[in-house]
């Protein structure tokens, strides 16, 4: 039975910008997959075009039909996670294991309050 | 898939047919540059009038000449040549070329009974990039539409690496393209456009004289979707006792859909018709029957746009190439220190507005003329149809919302232009190098006549700016986020300088730029005139993002 998932360490999902984000990346293929990548990235969505950038990526080649491995990213200082009326920026963890493709994310805030900053709420 | 594969499987082919045919040509061409110079001799020389709409006028030629001993004659004047559709040219030639005269022509050493008068010049091979393009897409599109890569679901598979030296290399692409825009309108205008313009600049001092109408027609070209239609009036006038022959009309050639506009014309100047024409003083040869302004002569100034778009795309790619790496994140594109500001970050600087009134005002002019002088052409052919009773009404309707966007633009200049004249905002901030929860001073002032202002005021806006394409448009919505009051005069402006605390709020997002997504901040001055256009000018700021040791506190 296949499976693929991200986990982060303490169930964190918030985090400071300048920060260090540790999780675990889990998986059990049915087919010997040829990489494991895990990324660190934000995409926007909304009205504009969706833009995404890795910040930060590790690969794994020939990761084997399942295992268990450790990952950890230094966070940027920006941008932070946002939402507007036109626009939201996330940020998330993804993990993507090739071929046959599996996809799983974490989706993580990144604020220096530590919520994210709603642009619809401003005065 | 399949229909894509198609479709960019038919670029691909088309562009490498295209790519072969103009490889293969331009080989041909280059081969010649190895044919040997020889002396020849014209024999005969002479303009030969047919019966093609395409070609009608085509320079004949015969020369001998003497290779390894042996003796040859040739007729070939250019390898590619057939004659064209002005007689001018085909004149100049029988004068570059007289009859008994000596010339040089090019004898091909393997076999020398071809020769040539006039090599083909070698430039045509510099138009293979063109159908490379088409290869490009097509090879990139179906490389796109068969990886697995772009099958994939993953945000991971869209997004773009935090590359420094790859947004380098595409800005560096984007530089090579517009540059290409540059040389393409550049050599268009130097090319086809420059002799036009300055003979309708120089029509005054034309001669007139007498013409006869030797013969007069409508010709009619076929396209891939339609006919276009030229006249074609060749005409013959004396200067100092020479008798020459003329086919141009007015000062471009061409041809255009509307067949009755040009029927009436050749109806006007039937054979025999006694008319005058417009002679170079300089050169005898180039007359014209028609040498006031036409429209149409608007055309020739769509090269020197594109010449003007490649230079605004390399003046942009430059300034992304010299910013810092990594700053372009918080900076919006035309806020970086070396554009809008004065002095360096740190200490006082004077903001610079986005736009300022004159650049709106050449900008209004440059659309107006771009959008009018297109539009007047199909407007005049409406006319010109109205005026023969054969009214396009499918055309004239089709063109009145262009004709009232014309009209907007001319009001647009007005407006910008009277905008010109208006009192000048000064905005000078502490410093610019301002964070998240940051407070600076503000200084402001205005020059110029303060007693016509209504209201003024000074406010820090946030904007959501977000891009998308909706059929073929690009458009791009905003939202105002936060409006936050920093100078407010409500009734008049009592004082012509002022100064205020400019408090950035801490809660809020930074500065952001993506593609196609931005956080923009700025200051927005705005001072209500009474029936006169209101002072408008923003100036962007950079709000950075907090710095680790605050966010650590």
């Amino acid at each position: 039975m296949k499976s693929l998932r991200v986990e982060l360490n303490e169930g964190r999902t918030t985090y400071r910008p300048g920060g260090e984000l540790k999780g675990r990346v889990v998986w059990t293929a049915a087919e010997i997959p040829e990489t494991l990548q895990v990324s660190l990235l934000w995409f926007t969505k909304g009205r504009g075009t969706e833009d995404a950038e890795i910040v930060d990526q590790v690969v794994l080649h020939a990761p084997g039909l399942s295992g268990d491995r450790a990952f950890s990213f230094r966070l940027p200082l920006s941008p932070y996670s946002f939402s507007g009326r036109l626009i939201s920026l996330l940020w998330v963890v993804e993990a993507v294991l090739r071929e046959p493709e599996e996809i799983a994310r974490q989706e993580i805030i990144l604020s220096p309050s530590g919520e994210e900053i709603d642009l619809t709420g401003m005065p | 898939m399949l229909g894509l594969s198609l479709f960019f499987g038919l670029f691909l082919f088309m562009g490498l047919l295209f790519t072969f045919f103009l490889v293969r040509e331009g080989l041909t061409t280059l081969n010649t540059y190895r044919w040997v110079d020889t002396p020849c001799r014209i024999l005969e020389s002479g303009v030969e009038i047919r019966d093609s709409n395409e070609t009608p006028y085509r320079f004949i030629v015969q020369y001998n000449y003497e290779y390894k001993g042996e003796r040859y004659v040739d007729s070939t004047y250019r390898r590619s040549y057939d004659g064209g559709g002005d007689y001018t040219k085909a004149f100049r030639l029988t004068r570059a070329y007289p009859a008994g005269g000596e010339a040089v022509c090019f004898v091909n050493p393997g076999n020398p009974q071809e020769a040539v008068l006039k090599r083909e010049p070698p430039w045509m091979l510099l138009f293979i990039f063109l159908p490379l393009v088409f290869v490009a897409i097509g090879g990139g599109g179906l490389y796109a539409v068969w990886s697995k890569r772009w099958k994939s679901k993953s945000i991971t598979s869209r997004a773009s690496k935090k590359d420094p030296v790859r947004k380098e290399k595409k800005a560096k692409l984007l530089l090579g393209v517009f540059l290409l825009f540059m040389l393409l309108g550049g050599g268009f205008f130097w090319g086809l456009c420059l002799t036009p313009l300055k003979k309708i600049v120089t029509a005054g001092s034309r001669l007139e004289v007498p013409c006869t109408v030797r013969s007069s027609q409508v010709r009619s070209h076929e396209g891939d979707d339609s006919t276009t239609y030229s006249v074609d009036i060749l005409y013959r006038y004396e200067v100092e006792g020479e008798t020459y022959l003329s086919n141009r009309y007015g000062f471009i050639g061409g041809s255009s859909s509307g067949y009755h506009g040009k029927a009436a014309i050749v109806k006007q100047h039937a054979p025999g018709t006694r008319t005058v024409c417009y002679v170079a003083p300089e050169d005898p040869a180039d007359a014209v029957l028609r040498k006031d302004f036409h429209p149409i002569y608007l055309l020739l100034l769509i090269p020197p746009v594109f010449f003007l778009i490649g230079l605004a795309g390399v003046y942009g790619q430059m300034k992304q190439l010299r910013a810092a790496p990594g700053q372009d994140r918080f900076l919006p594109a035309d806020a970086r220190h070396d554009e809008g500001f004065s002095v360096s970050e740190s200490g006082p600087v004077t903001l610079k507005p986005s736009a300022s009134p004159l650049m709106k005002w050449v900008g209004s002019i440059i659309f107006c003329l771009f959008w009018n002088g297109i539009v007047s052409v199909f407007v005049v052919q409406a006319w010109q149809a109205w005026k023969a009773g054969h009214t396009d009404w499918f055309l004239t309707i089709f063109l009145i919302p262009f004709v009232l966007v014309g009209l907007g633009s001319l009001l647009l200049v007005l407006y910008f232009f009277l905008a010109l004249f208006n009192p000048r905002p000064r905005v000078t901030l502490g410093s610019v190098s301002l964070r998240l929860g940051d407070s600076t001073s503000l200084e402001w002032s205005v020059k110029g006549r303060r007693g016509g202002i209504r209201a003024f005021t000074i406010k820090l806006e946030g904007r959501e700016e977000a891009t998308y394409r909706r059929g073929t448009d690009t458009r791009t919505d905003k939202n105002v986020f936060v409006s936050l009051p920093v100078v407010v005069f409500d009734h008049g402006l009592p004082t012509g300088s002022g100064s205020a605390e400019l408090n950035i709020p801490g809660g809020a997002m930074h500065s952001f730029t993506a593609t196609h997504n931005k956080i923009v901040w700025y200051l927005k001055v705005h001072g209500e005139i009474a029936r006169w256009p209101d002072i408008e000018d923003e100036y962007l700021l950079a709000i950075q993002p907090l710095p680790l040791e605050r966010i650590q506190a």
